[in-house]
């Protein structure tokens, strides 16, 4: 059997992190028969049909990105020549997308992809000299819906690409990201968050190479998990030889509102050069008594000040969607499920 | 942010010498190399096994004919078995008194120490040489005191034999891994130490193990059994000189700590760099009892290294500290494990980590808190240092959580000095060369202020820290 969101360096099998479990099984072919439209595209900008070279031959994490390709009705490419203010947005529902972007020097696009149902995504993105493309994914998948989402990316001298993952539901949900930092003073900021209920399976592996000097990256996610959810993420930062003076942090917060739940966390700082600095941290857990008291001591009720509480963790992320009515709706989205937790 | 340092902080090379020196071979009895069930049936009639061990042994081979070798961590492609010579009897017997071990065993002991440490503060030794145990002596008081720390081949023939066993290698059983059922085959030496009730062992153990023959395995097995409210600190050393032929060390060890009691182990591992290090160590923690390991690996070609904490009874704690030190030529994968199993529970996890001169240093840990742990703590804390960009250091840890009642947490770095720390103590009058002198002394001082006072001069007798600008 194919193996998906292979972790970059192995360790103990018992421990069942090395790949996604068969539980979160891939299959050959989806049943997409939804639609990926176009919402809004700032002037200027073409989108079309054929993606540019150098984003066909980025690889993500997940292993599946052929599987994703061989079934995507949809797709949207674009080289970018300008600087572009609004974002291109992008509504899917049930329905498989590949999107390939490629930014030259110095250009700069934001995306906004908003996903319904069953969906499945294959993002590359390639980022000339100074280039800043920034991509944010919102998933809304419900409890009856798999989600599989792959995105690879890679950054020329001083481009920087942001990535943020925001996948608020799903039964199924297995998503991998990869990001090469290839050219000296690049950066890859991504933030990432997570909501498993009832018998969610997640897994997620992201990565990031570093292959240029003076390269930073920072990878942040939170999450929270209820019912029996059961999830792993593999997160790495691998600094490879040559990559002098590069920084990488990296952390993880969950959140555990079950007692039947399964947390399963590995993540990695892999390190050949010497002049680096790499940091990760990860906390897992109830809410925190005290600072619960504490909030409602202050007159808010016991719900809301966990809500508050939960939203504080996956704000990095669900503050960078680019859309208040889609922020808005994330944030409904996580209460609800707070609520049935 | 970081401050990346031009000038760099220069740690020597882990001086050697001390170990590298080499006895003549002079076997009594040894098996040809490699493995198959008859070399096994050997080891057992040389050893005068009760039927049970022999059964035992066969029945590990089998399992080890089935386990494959591991699909992680580093390569030991060059671990060829049917080089391996698994049993090698010293042309000795075991004695209670120095003076009756052979003259070149002994000048290797005294070499290293042990002699001198036994006097000086150490409540009893066993020294293990090749597959035997040449030396074994517990001080009278101790004894007194109903504790027994024998070698394991007479506590297997005493009146311990059926402690022994119930509790053999079911800690650790022939299943868990490949090289733990190699080592169920074909285990020789190693001690066995009983605790009773109540009784706190104010000085330490100490067991040495040293392999002198060039391509020989040493397959040591250390049985500590500690019972309620009880107190033991064990010692463990090992050195070998280094050949040009791969030797093998796959010993194991099993403790068992009774309730309410605390069991200290200590191990500076300072094998040759012709080493495979594939140990086992693993302790079975009862309620209200602690274990900690506290844990310096320097030598080894390869090791694969992670004492485990399975913390059965209500309110069970671990602690575990241990310092990674890997130069040229060596690949040390080493770290913890630990199993929350139960209420109320604790670990805490600290290491360092230094690689220099193309070594490859990886710190590797696994934290599982099941479902009956509810209300259990665990925090993990990695440090690195690379010294040069030939060198490699990976850290790869897992936690793997199944209730909500509880607390985990892990941080880790890799990196260079803090300039912000610098400029501190400069603030406070300390010049910019000690500051930094100061705070890459702290670096290993964590570990080598919980290493027994003999052991702590021996590690900074062997990380040399000469101090010239930052480090980098």
């Amino acid at each position: 059997m194919e193996k998906f969101n292979i972790i970059p360096s192995p360790t103990w099998n018992r421990l069942g992190v090395n790949c996604a479990e068969e539980s979160a099984g891939i299959p050959e072919t989806f049943d997409s028969a939804g639609a990926s439209v176009i919402t809004a595209c700032p002037e200027g900008l073409e989108v079309g049909d054929d993606a540019p070279i150098a984003c066909e031959e980025l690889k993500s994490s997940t292993g599946f990105d052929e599987i994703i390709e061989n079934n995507a009705a949809f797709s949207f490419n674009a080289t970018v020549e300008d600087k572009y203010a609004n974002p291109l947005v992008i509504n899917t529902e049930d329905a498989a997308v590949v999107g390939n972007i490629y930014a030259v020097e110095g250009a700069e696009l934001t995306i906004l992809h908003v996903l319904r149902g069953s969906s499945e995504t294959l993002t590359r993105v390639y980022a000339e000299k100074g280039a800043r493309v920034n991509v944010v994914e919102v998933s809304f998948a419900e409890s009856d819906n798999i989600r599989y989402s792959a995105f690879a990316s890679c950054c020329e001298e001083g481009a920087e690409v942001r990535f943020t993952r925001c996948e608020l539901g799903g039964n199924r949900v297995v998503c991998g990201s990869k990001t090469v930092l290839q050219g000296n003073s690049s950066a890859y900021d991504f933030a990432g968050c997570y909501f498993g209920e009832g018998e969610a399976v997640l897994d997620f592996n992201d990565l990031s190479e570093h292959y240029g000097r003076d390269t930073l990256c920072e990878m942040h996610s939170a999450g929270a998990l209820s019912g029996s959810a059961d999830k792993i993420l593999r997160g790495t930062i691998d600094f490879k030889e040559g990559a002098k003076r590069g920084v990488g942090h990296e952390s993880e917060d969950v959140i555990l509102l079950s007692p039947d739940v399964r947390d399963r966390t590995a993540p990695l700082i892999l390190c050949h050069e010497e002049e680096v600095e790499g940091q990760h941290a990860a906390s897992h857990g109830r809410l925190d008594e005290t600072a619960l008291y504490y909030l409602m001591s202050r007159g808010i009720p016991e719900a809301q000040a966990r809500s508050l509480m939960v939203e504080a963790r996956f704000a990095r992320a669900i503050d960078r969607i680019p859309d208040e009515t889609i922020r808005e709706e994330a944030l409904t989205t996580v209460r609800r499920r707070l609520q049935n937790a | 942010m970081a401050d990346f340092g031009k000038e760099k902080t220069v740690v020597e090379e882990v001086n050697r010498s001390i170990y590298d020196f080499k006895d003549k071979v002079d076997s009594a009895f040894e098996v040809s190399s490699g493995l198959t069930p008859d070399i096994v049936r050997t080891i057992s009639e040389e050893k005068n096994d009760p039927e049970w061990m022999r059964e035992f042994r066969l029945k590990s081979l089998e399992i080890y004919e089935r386990l494959p070798i591991p699909n992680w961590g580093p390569s030991i492609d060059g671990l060829d078995m049917r080089n391996i010579v698994t049993y090698v009897r010293p042309n000795t017997g075991m004695s209670a008194t120095w003076n009756e071990v052979p003259e070149d065993i002994k000048n290797t002991f005294e070499r290293l120490g042990i002699p001198q440490a036994e006097r000086s503060g150490l409540a009893g030794v066993g020294a293990q040489y090749d597959s035997e145990v040449v030396y074994h002596n517990v001080k009278k008081e101790v004894e007194d005191q109903g504790v027994v720390y024998t070698d394991f081949e007479s506590a297997l023939h005493s009146e311990y034999g059926d402690m022994i066993r119930e509790y053999f290698m079911k800690a650790v059983p022939p299943t868990d891994h490949k090289f733990a059922a190699l080592h169920g085959a074909v285990w020789s030496g190693g001690s066995f130490v009983y605790v009773p009730a109540g009784v706190s062992v104010e000085i330490p153990l100490q067991s040495y193990f040293r392999l002198n023959r060039p391509g020989a395995g040493q397959f040591e097995h250390t049985l500590i059994i500690v019972d309620k409210n009880a107190y033991l600190h064990f010692i463990e050393g090992c050195s070998a000189p280094k050949y040009n032929v791969a030797n093998l060390h796959a010993g194991c060890v099993e403790i068992f700590v009774g309730e309410n009691s605390r069991v200290r182990y200590s191990t500076i591992e300072n094998w040759s760099k012709n080493m495979y290090n594939l140990n086992t160590k693993r302790a079975i923690v009862s309620k209200g009892g602690t274990i900690e390991w506290v844990s310096g690996s320097f030598g080894s070609h390869t090791s694969y290294l992670y004492p485990m904490s399975i913390l059965n009874g209500e309110g069970a704690r671990m602690e575990f500290t241990g310092i990674t030190f890997a130069g040229a030529g060596q690949e040390l994968d080493t770290g913890a494990k630990v199993v929350h199993a139960a209420k109320n529970t604790s670990s805490h996890i600290s290491t360092k980590s230094i690689a220099r001169d193309g070594g490859v240093s990886n710190f590797r840990s696994s934290v599982v808190v099941t479902k009956e742990a509810e209300g259990s703590k665990s925090s993990v804390s990695c440090e690195s240092l690379m010294l040069d960009s030939r060198s490699r250091s990976d850290t790869i840890p897992v936690m793997d959580i199944r209730t909500d009642k509880c607390d985990v947490g892990h941080e880790a770095k890799i990196g260079t000095i803090s300039e912000e720390a610098v400029f501190y103590l400069m603030s406070r009058g300390i010049s910019e060369e000690d500051a930094r002198a100061l705070i890459v002394g702290g670096f290993a001082e964590p570990i080598a202020k919980e290493l027994p006072l003999e052991y702590a001069v021996e590690m900074n007798n062997l990380i040399h820290l000469e101090m010239k600008g930052s480090i980098g």
